[in-house]
């Protein structure tokens, strides 16, 4: 950040230190020297010991479980892997098992799945890119409206609310090219997220917050009064469910949640492997080098500009995708559903479950979409009050634990070990 | 100091453990009478709970009577459970399919709002689960042509109608001008208020979704750029599509803002007390439409002893839709008096049920609509702070 | 001196030609699309609509320029958007409302018309007093519970973000729960002070037209509001400039850790500048309950964003930008919506917010607490 500016959330008053990078897999000496450092016994707290202190460094169980993980060969970490994608594509089928209330869970669980995809993808621009985007949603609402415009939900829709009666003729239905709307609708959030990020990307973290604040909010009111396009407050519905005809075999997702969950997983798991492989190549690294400082990074000739306009597509595309299976498998849509602070996938939500969780990892989004989306659904019976509860656990785990509750290895290092040594021997290993 | 971070560590699993264990444990069923659900699916928390809790406890009244007996021996005990959507469509499906999968529930009160019946509708419908909802009065709703639902009332196109004439017939202002919050129930009701006093003739200055609530979770205070809009269009009546406590708020600002000669008529939605106490003296000849009779100045014996009732049961008054709701209980109540304990067989039973109710008769047309001669909307006057009734709108039109 | 070095370090910065022709050629578009506008019958062409809605946006403008003080004058200091700056507006507002009618038993029954009079200026005078220290309280209790552990601990801005976005969820539920009624299970009756639906403001002073301009009526409470805006805005500025804790604000802003050095104390100026900025919020929130006649637990919600909007576009951290800020988009707001309709405020809000980005990346003003 070009800030001369001493910054006071360093005690010792250093710069903001660097965003967490995960890298990756990078060259594997330094992944190993990492998980030396971090194996090796937790550094004393230097401050105090009191029990606050020991929980802000206690590394949870789930770290534990990466390091030993990240300890192990490729191949038995590929198949820790398949193992770990494998159970987690089962969960709908063990649901009835494990639950009184399967539908619901399972439902749930696919919410759980749709903030997750968004989680990672705003971990790209906030917790890789290090750029704050408070209107990620607007490329949810992107992809979710182009969709739900594309598959001639919203004309029926407009059909109903002027009362034609020929409306029913338009309901839409499920073509096989239909799934090149998914694409389509990536393909407008790109172009939307190149809009947003040319002019304002060269904006100041902080500015550039309030810009998209703002443009989330443009979008949300735009699409709650462009009545004659998207029908306004009244919501599309009917937007139609996707179907697969491979062959003879005809599969209709319907209302099956677990068909929707199976294809989110699909396509988390492509994403992080692509992201892996991103963060691991140049690109990363110029990420890397944006968060840590731009004008450093502008002046060894890092596109600046470039490369954070393609966080920035990059995010709205993975929005945009959550957006349409969204539109999909809920199959109504209206502008309430994004808010700013909306409770289910509202930007300043999504920005909670990737900060709560632990920025710049993979785990730590996936784990704060977890507990943001699921702990409010069991703790639905507290009625009002459990938005009170959730505001005061957002501060508490702040406080107790700054770096998210699984944060990217290189941030609990930095935090364990001492902000300044750490960059800098951090710095000396990744070596520009 | 290592042990410590340990115990610290387990103590972290256990508490994650207990959490998701406490999420998936089963809920044991003991009872061994049978027992049949009905889900009323509402906003019960956030800020339009208060225009769904008096249909509510209508509804909790008349089954609590039947499972006394008040209603003669029901083969079955009926429980009535609230599934709390705060008015979203975004809340409802996980909702509506948790409902839809229990066989133990066969029928549905709600739900409530226009946007939530549109997107739990076609879970509720492929589920085979009735649902009959007295209040989401958006038109296009029926034109789904879903088997299941069922609608216990008039829609935007009988009350819409309404609020027009009473402007263009009745008032006869120089122009009105029509404006909404962007609620799916005011924008539609706003349009069709617009449409009426276009045909009626009338001049009409429109500025439709006007108020941005946010889908009801925002109350916007500040109403002072509409109301300019409103003195520059000098139009004497203004319409508005919303909720009580924004009409209440844009009364007092437009009194305030010297518009004293200009009257206000809005829906159902603002025919409600929060409205009358918001506005004080300035809502006075405020004039509401509704679908919905005055329970409490009825003279049927039924719906007196409705109202005794009621109110000793929730120590206040009965308010919007509760006899609506009431009546919506009572079809499902009759349905099972009648053996029906299935949704379909209730189903079958609703299409061809006709009932007379505390409000209204009640038979259904072949889209589930209700036969038009028996919707009825009723005018309500401002008059000191309380919404009076005026009576019901053919009559007031034809008498002037 | 931070835009100072950012010239030095060689950031793009426009050279003001570019700014002047920006500005002039966004003030000529503006212009004929005015022009067209009112000869198509879209804009109003009575100069009492545009006066109307001048008014209404200087009215709304000074109410903006205080809230928008807290946000800037934090962020000066810690860089922090603080989010829960809305909610503290809220409490500011409650705090009011109890104060006239509990210390001065003023109810809509027992003075539908108002008071008159020193009694009046009494009132009045200890109601912004209570509502200031009340939201001043409320940031300072802030500040030490959730933002003081997280500086202790280094965290980055964005657990600071969080932490703000969890304070103001905490509060505008906690009061939304305030209701009279039993909650979480607590055996008792939480106090009924807020609840869903919104509380009434007594009318402590009645809106009696003043004067008119072109036929528009200015009336008693707008006045009010402009002159409480200005008294309270001048002597911050005075404030910041002249005294001796003004100016360990601006050193801290400036570089805290040579402030420290030369003996400031760094927390007793953090906690100084949440109360200060709390005072203007609390101050704001009683004009605003009283203009507007209700107090409700998600009142803050669109003044704050609008006011943090307004604090960005006069330069986020300068104090002097606020104002400017504030005042500047109550009136485009309300400008705007004359040719267009209501429901597009915000989207002309955050337009121009854009536009002046584009050509002044730090806000109309730079960024400095105090210019």
């Amino acid at each position: 950040m070009p800030d001369d500016r001493i910054d006071l959330h360093q005690e010792g008053g250093n710069p903001d230190p660097p965003d967490p990078a995960a890298p990756a897999a990078p060259a594997s000496g330094v992944a190993q020297k990492d998980t030396a450092q971090r194996t090796g016994p937790p550094s004393e707290p230097r401050a105090r010991s009191s029990l606050r202190e020991r929980f802000r460094l206690a590394r949870s169980p789930v770290a534990l479980i990466r390091d030993r993980f990240d300890g192990m060969a490729p191949v038995s970490r590929f198949g820790f892997l398949t193992a770990g994608v494998a159970l987690a594509a089962v969960l709908p089928v063990l649901m009835p098992h494990i639950t009184a209330d399967p539908a619901y869970w399972t439902s749930v669980l696919t919410k759980v799945g749709i903030a997750a995809l968004l989680a990672l993808g705003l971990n790209v621009v906030v917790g890789f890119a290090g750029l704050l985007d408070l209107g990620y949603v607007a490329f949810f609402a992107v992809g979710a409206y182009t969709f739900a415009i594309l598959s001639g939900a919203s004309r029926y829709a407009i059909a109903l609310t002027r009362s034609d009666p020929n409306a029913f003729k338009l309901l839409p239905t499920w073509h096989m090219y239909s799934w090149l709307f998914f694409f389509a609708a990536l393909a407008v959030a790109l172009v939307a997220g190149v809009i947003l990020g040319a002019p304002t990307l060269r904006l100041r973290g902080d500015y550039l917050a309030i810009v998209t604040l703002g443009f989330g909010e443009i979008v949300r009111i735009t699409a709650d009064n462009l009545t004659s396009v998207t029908d306004g407050s009244q919501g599309i519905p009917q937007i139609p469910h996707p179907a697969l005809t491979v062959g003879p075999v005809h599969y209709n997702f319907g209302l099956n949640d677990a068909a929707y969950y199976w294809l989110l997983l699909g396509v988390i798991v492509v994403w992080i492997l692509l992201l892996r492989r991103i963060n691991a190549s140049r690109i990363g690294r110029a990420w890397a080098a944006i968060r840590e400082d731009e004008l450093a990074a502008a002046s060894m000739g890092v596109p600046t500009i470039r490369i954070k306009l393609l966080a920035f597509a990059m995010g709205a595309a993975v929005a945009s995708f959550a957006g349409v299976i969204y539109a999909s498998e809920y199959a109504f849509i209206d502008p309430g559903t994004f808010q700013l602070f909306s409770s289910d996938f509202g930007s300043v939500i999504i920005l909670a479950m990737v900060v709560l969780g632990g920025m710049g990892g993979i785990a730590g989004p996936i784990l704060g979409a977890g507990l943001v989306i699921f702990l409010p659904e069991r703790f639905r019976f507290l009625g009002d009050a459990r938005f009170l509860i959730f505001g005061a656990v957002l501060v508490i785990v702040m406080v107790l634990r700054p770096q998210g509750i699984l944060p990217s290895r290189r941030r609990a290092a930095e935090l364990e070990g001492g902000v300044k040594d750490t960059s800098v021997f951090e710095a000396q290993q990744h070596g520009g | 100091m290592r042990s410590k971070t340990t115990v610290l560590r387990v103590v972290t699993l256990v508490a994650l453990v207990a959490i998701v264990g406490a999420a998936c444990s089963k809920s044991p069923s003991a009872s061994s009478k049978k027992t049949v659900k009905i889900a009323e699916f509402g906003a019960f928390t956030g800020p339009v709970a208060q225009l769904v809790i008096p249909g509510y406890q209508g509804a909790k009244l008349a089954f609590d009577q039947a499972n006394a007996g008040k209603f003669g021996a029901l083969p079955v005990t009926i429980q009535f459970t609230q599934e709390d959507t705060t008015g979203s469509g975004t809340v409802i499906p996980p909702i509506a399919k948790k409902v839809s999968q229990d066989p133990s529930f066969i029928g549905v009160v709600g739900p409530n709002f226009s946007g939530e019946s549109l997107a739990g509708g076609p879970i509720f419908n492929s589920a085979g689960i009735p649902f009959v909802t007295a209040s989401a009065t958006k038109t296009a709703i029926n034109q789904n042509h879903w088997a299941f639902w069922f609608r216990a009332n008039g829609n935007d196109d009988e009350q819409g109608p309404a609020g027009g004439d009473y402007i263009a017939k009745i008032l006869k202002p120089n122009c009105a001008f029509v404006t909404s919050d962007d609620s799916p129930y005011g924008t539609a009701l706003a349009g069709t208020v617009q449409t009426t006093i276009t045909n009626d003739g009338g001049t009409v200055q429109a500025q439709i979704n006007a108020v941005q609530t946010s889908n009801g979770s925002v109350h916007p205070t500040d109403f002072s750029a509409l109301v300019t809009k409103i003195q520059t269009s000098g139009c004497k009546a203004v319409y508005y599509g919303g909720y009580d406590a924004e009409a209440g708020l844009l009364r007092t600002q437009m009194t305030s803002a010297g518009l004293t000669d200009v009257t206000l008529v809005g829906g159902d939605g603002i025919e409600d007390t929060t409205y009358a106490t918001e506005a004080k003296a300035s809502g006075e000849a405020t004039v509401a439409t509704c679908p919905c009779g005055d329970i409490t100045k009825s003279t049927s014996p039924d719906a007196q002893a409705f109202v005794k009732d009621y109110t000793a049961k929730w120590g206040v008054a009965p308010g919007i839709y509760s006899g609506e709701y009431y009546d919506v209980a009572r079809l499902y109540i009759n349905a099972i008096k009648a053996g029906n304990i299935t949704r379909t067989a209730i189903k079958n039973y609703l299409v061809k049920v006709n009932y007379v109710g505390l409000t209204k008769t009640y038979s259904f047309q072949d889209n589930h609509e209700l036969v038009p001669s028996d919707v009825k909307i009723f005018y309500w006057k401002d008059v000191n702070q309380t919404f009076t009734y005026l009576g019901e709108s053919s009559q007031v039109l034809a008498a002037g | 001196m931070a835009v100072a070095s950012e010239q030095q370090v060689g950031i793009r910065r426009p050279r003001i030609p570019s700014a002047a022709f920006g500005w002039g050629g966004a003030a000529a578009l503006v212009a004929l699309l005015l022009f067209f506008g009112i000869r198509h019958h879209v804009c109003p062409s009575n100069a009492s609509a545009w006066v109307s809605f001048t008014i209404t946006g200087l009215r709304l403008g000074f109410l903006y320029a205080m809230i928008a003080l807290g946000y800037t004058m934090v962020y000066g200091v810690l860089q922090l958007l603080n989010f829960a700056h809305s909610e503290i507006f809220m409490v500011g507002s409650f705090a009011g409302l109890y104060a006239f009618k509990t210390l001065f038993g003023i109810t809509n029954a027992n003075h539908p018309n108002g008071i008159g009079g020193i009694y009046l200026a009494v009132v009045l005078a200890v109601g912004l007093l209570v509502a200031a220290l009340a939201s001043g309280g409320a940031a300072v209790i802030m500040e030490r519970l959730a933002y003081r552990p997280l500086r202790r601990h280094g965290a980055s801005r964005l657990a600071y973000l969080i932490t703000a976005i969890g304070a103001s969820l905490f509060l505008s539920n906690l009061f939304y729960l305030l209701d009279g009624h039993s909650h979480l299970g607590l055996p008792f009756n939480w106090p009924r002070i807020a609840g869903a639906s919104p509380v009434d403001y007594p009318q402590v002073m009645k809106k009696v037209i003043v004067f008119r301009i072109a036929k528009v009526p200015i009336d008693s409470q707008t006045i009010l509001i402009v002159a409480v805006a200005i008294a309270m805005l001048v002597v911050l500025d005075l404030f910041i400039r002249r005294t001796r804790a003004g100016k360990g604000i601006r050193a801290v802003a400036e570089d805290p850790e040579t402030a420290s050095l030369m003996g400031v104390n760094i927390n007793g100026i953090v906690v100084m500048t949440f109360f200060v900025g709390g005072l203007m919020a609390g101050a704001a929130g009683l004009l605003y309950g009283m203009f507007f006649t209700q107090a409700l637990f998600s009142m803050g919600f669109v003044p704050g964003i609008k006011a943090f909007t307004a604090a960005v576009l006069g330069g986020i951290g300068n104090v002097r930008g606020a104002v400017l800020g504030g005042i500047l988009l109550g009136l485009i707001e309300n400008l705007g919506v004359a040719c267009t309709g209501t429901q597009w405020q915000s989207v002309i809000a955050f337009l121009v917010l854009v536009g002046v980005l584009m050509f002044r990346p730090t806000g109309l003003l730079g960024e400095q607490v105090g210019g």
